[in-house]
């Protein structure tokens, strides 16, 4: 197991530098805004700083990203199964999809405020997940079904990662609505993240609940049981759902909708940690 | 004279119609939609944190009254009967989700025939000669101008662009001025049918399911035996041997039954059962579940007639705390004798009864075994008239019988949410009208607009196609809103 624990440790280290770096960029980028007098100069200046330090940050998140993956590689080929058995690769895992979607909309949006929140938490959660038990122990019967364990989780990875940077783009925007600062994207850009990356994990997060039911069905001859990580995942989905009505047809902005994500994401968590609190059927770490 | 009053016979001044008008009305809002959906969430987060009331339970009023004595009392103290009456200890069965649920399917029904008609003329092939101020309209529009020729040469040039892109054409001649209507996944606009049809068989599918099929979670079975599953089937299933293996580590690896299905006493189909792998006959799923031990139990009379001669499983728990132990029970035919065994336990040493030895208590007919012994792998023993030895240690596979009727409309109503979804984000309806003029004999100018259904980066498309108008046709963006 060296290589996965040497890669995790220096990827959750590059993401925590990433971070730090990013908090540097936006203080950095504040006071030459502050300090530069003539404005074309200052234009200038800014856009090619900007352009080129998001650039920058959105390599040292990407490499980050490469360690964790190859740390997920590295237990998989050891363990013989895609790592997603416990709460301990999940966890890396929904890191590494954070650290991904989070490297695409910072350098989409070229913003540091975007790609410090994104690496903040997936760091947070790989430093959580070093608290867990991280011993690879042989699958029991019930997971033995390799296709849907890696499908059902990566699409789970994909919905959790888009639905954290919703979540991010929704709490700044409800700063960037009211204030208009400098160092967060425009309050429209931060409204397409939200919009777009709804939809993505909402997409994900169907067809994590479909391929769950289509798992459940052969494993344990009930497709739906009202098992509590059943439940809380349909929870999630339903206010997702609840988000995009109101978006796309109710054609709600600003503040209502940003709402709806802070709830999503709540109940994300709550699903994710929610093996902790609830004893059903997905108890497997 | 003029009429002061209503006319008594005008509809929509009676009571009646403008109540329906109102719910009509109610029911075609989407906020209605959303708050509902949002109700269906509290309650479905409810019933995670609320512990719910066991399945074994709910039809069981005796056991529903000691879990709520017990264990729900335990927790919530005086707040239980509160919980009770809003039926929070059994929420997804409850008033309140059930009447939610199906306030937004009616909700759904009305909004989705409320649309029809809109949904109807977007569905119409496109109108392709338009007045000036409809192209001047809207998100998206251009005006293109060029130095040159007549406004009908462009035509093919411009047709072939937007078939690259896969638009279906509609071209038209007025006078010198040429129109075009383009026209991509005008089918999409089903998508979102679909993905709310989906929900409706999603809601039968279940109801189907739980009305007319039927699962037993614990159909136990001993090596060596077949058993009936009942419920009408006229289907038995046997066990031939149950194997049970095991990771280095002592996790289970594998467990799976080896099995014979006979219908109506005849042997229909053999296979192996395993977790993942279940078998199906006739739409009549066995899933293997979990297993246990089993004795094999040999009990002859004081004259040598054999009584019984059978595995027996020993799927209950005999409490004796801290121990376990595997407990279970066979009669004697043709007598009044009914024969516990109770194995060795399965959480600690067990002084009284070791890992080659049973227990065994027999009754006659009361409530206090009359006779009760110990016995010894393959000794047999003489005790209350009966000569019983216990011959081997067995296993008992532990499935579940169940059949699914609504199953398939489940995995239907799946592909048709995803196939509309995906339409729907995806294959956007997407409609350019353009009109081409020559305002002089040396100029023409290209008015261009598009109608999108995409839920973002609309523009995108629009854009591309606009510089490749400009480029593979010598035009140039006069004035852009």
């Amino acid at each position: 197991m060296k290589l996965e624990g040497i890669s995790l440790n220096i990827g959750l280290i590059i993401a925590i530098a990433s971070f730090i770096f990013s908090i540097g960029q936006i203080i950095f980028s504040r006071l030459l805004f502050l300090k530069l007098k003539k404005s074309s100069i200052r234009k200038t200046l800014k856009l090619i700083q900007k352009n080129t330090a998001e650039s920058v940050l959105s390599g040292i998140t990407i490499l980050s990203g490469i360690f964790i993956i190859i740390s997920i590689i590295d237990r998989g080929i050891i363990t013989g199964h895609g790592p997603f058995s416990n709460m301990y690769e999940f966890a890396v895992a929904f890191s590494w999809g954070i650290l991904v979607m989070t490297v695409i909309f910072s350098f989409k949006y070229r913003s540091a405020a975007i790609n410090a929140a994104g690496t903040i938490i997936a760091s947070c959660l790989l430093l959580f997940s070093k608290s867990l038990p991280s011993k690879a122990a042989h699958l029991v019967p019930a997971l033995q079904q390799s296709f849907l364990l890696t499908a059902h989780v990566v699409s789970a990875v994909a919905a959790y990662g888009a639905f954290t940077i919703g979540f991010i783009a929704a709490v700044f925007y409800v700063f960037q609505e009211r204030k208009n600062l400098l160092w967060l994207p425009a309050a429209e850009s931060l409204e397409k993240i939200s919009y777009t990356t709804a939809i993505i994990g909402f997409l994900s997060m169907t067809i994590v609940i479909i391929l769950g039911a289509l798992w459940a069905d052969i494993s344990w001859g009930r497709y739906w049981s009202w098992d509590p990580k059943e439940t809380a995942s349909l929870v999630t989905w339903l206010i997702y759902a609840g988000y995009l009505h109101s978006r796309i047809i109710m054609h709600w902005r600003g503040k209502k909708t940003a709402l709806f994500l802070i709830i999503g994401f709540a109940a994300v968590i709550f699903t994710f940690f929610g093996n902790y609190i609830f004893n059903g059927l997905h108890s497997y770490s | 004279m003029a009429k002061l009053q209503k006319d008594s016979s005008d509809v929509s001044s009676k009571p009646v119609y403008s109540f329906i008008v109102s719910l009509m009305r109610l029911f075609k809002s989407i906020k209605l939609a959303v708050f509902l959906i949002l109700i269906l969430s509290l309650l479905g987060f409810l019933g995670t944190i609320i512990p719910q009331v066991p399945e074994e339970f709910v039809t069981n009023p005796s056991g529903y009254s000691w879990w709520l004595e017990n264990v729900a009392y335990y927790r919530f103290g005086f707040w239980t009967l509160i919980l009770k009456a809003l039926g929070f200890f059994n929420v997804f069965h409850s008033f309140l989700f059930i009447a939610a649920g199906v306030l937004l399917m009616l909700n759904i029904i009305v909004c989705t025939i409320m649309r029809i008609p809109k949904i109807r003329s977007r569905l119409s092939v496109a109108n392709t000669i338009r007045d000036r101020s409809f192209y001047l309209n809207g998100d998206y529009n251009a005006e293109l101008i060029r130095s040159s020729s007549k406004a009908e040469s462009i035509g093919p040039s411009l047709i072939a662009i937007f078939k690259r892109y896969r638009y279906k054409i509609k071209q038209d001649m007025y006078g010198d001025l040429f129109y075009l209507a383009a026209d991509k996944n005008r089918f999409s606009l089903i998508g979102t049918y679909a993905v709310h049809l989906s929900l409706f068989l999603f809601v039968i599918g279940f109801i189907l399911g739980s009305s007319i099929g039927f699962r037993d979670a614990s159909f136990i079975i001993a090596e060596d035996n077949i058993k009936n599953i009942g419920h009408n089937t006229g289907i038995s299933l046997g066990l031939k041997s149950f194997t049970d293996e095991y990771w280095t580590d002592g996790t289970p690896k594998d467990y799976r039954s080896e099995v014979a299905v006979f219908e109506n006493g005849k042997e229909v189909k053999r296979g192996t059962i395993k977790v993942n792998h279940p078998l199906i006959y006739k739409g009549i799923r066995f899933h293997q579940m979990f297993f246990g031990p089993a004795v094999k139990m040999l009990v002859m009379d004081s004259e040598g007639l054999v009584l019984f001669d059978n595995n027996v499983a020993l799927p209950s728990v005999r409490i004796s705390r801290p121990l376990q132990r595997p407990e279970g029970s066979f009669k004697l035919k043709g007598t009044d004798y009914s024969v516990v065994i109770i194995g060795s336990a399965v959480n600690g040493t067990d002084t009284l009864i070791g890992k080659d030895e049973i227990g065994i208590e027999i009754y006659e007919n009361t409530d206090i075994p009359v006779a009760w012994t110990t016995l010894q792998l393959g000794i047999s023993q003489k005790i209350a008239g009966l000569n019983i030895t216990f011959m081997e240690h067995k296993k008992y596979s532990g499935l579940q019988v169940s059949r699914e009727p609504g199953i398939s409309l489940i995995w239907i109503a799946s592909f048709l949410f995803i196939s509309g979804l995906c339409m729907v984000f995806f294959f956007p309806r997407q409609q350019i009208w353009i009109a081409v003029c020559s305002v002089s004999s040396i100029t023409t100018q290209m008015l261009v607009k598009l109608n999108s259904s995409k839920k973002f980066n609309a523009e995108t498309e629009f854009l591309k196609l606009i510089a490749e108008i400009k480029t593979i046709l010598g035009f140039r963006e006069e004035i852009k809103k």
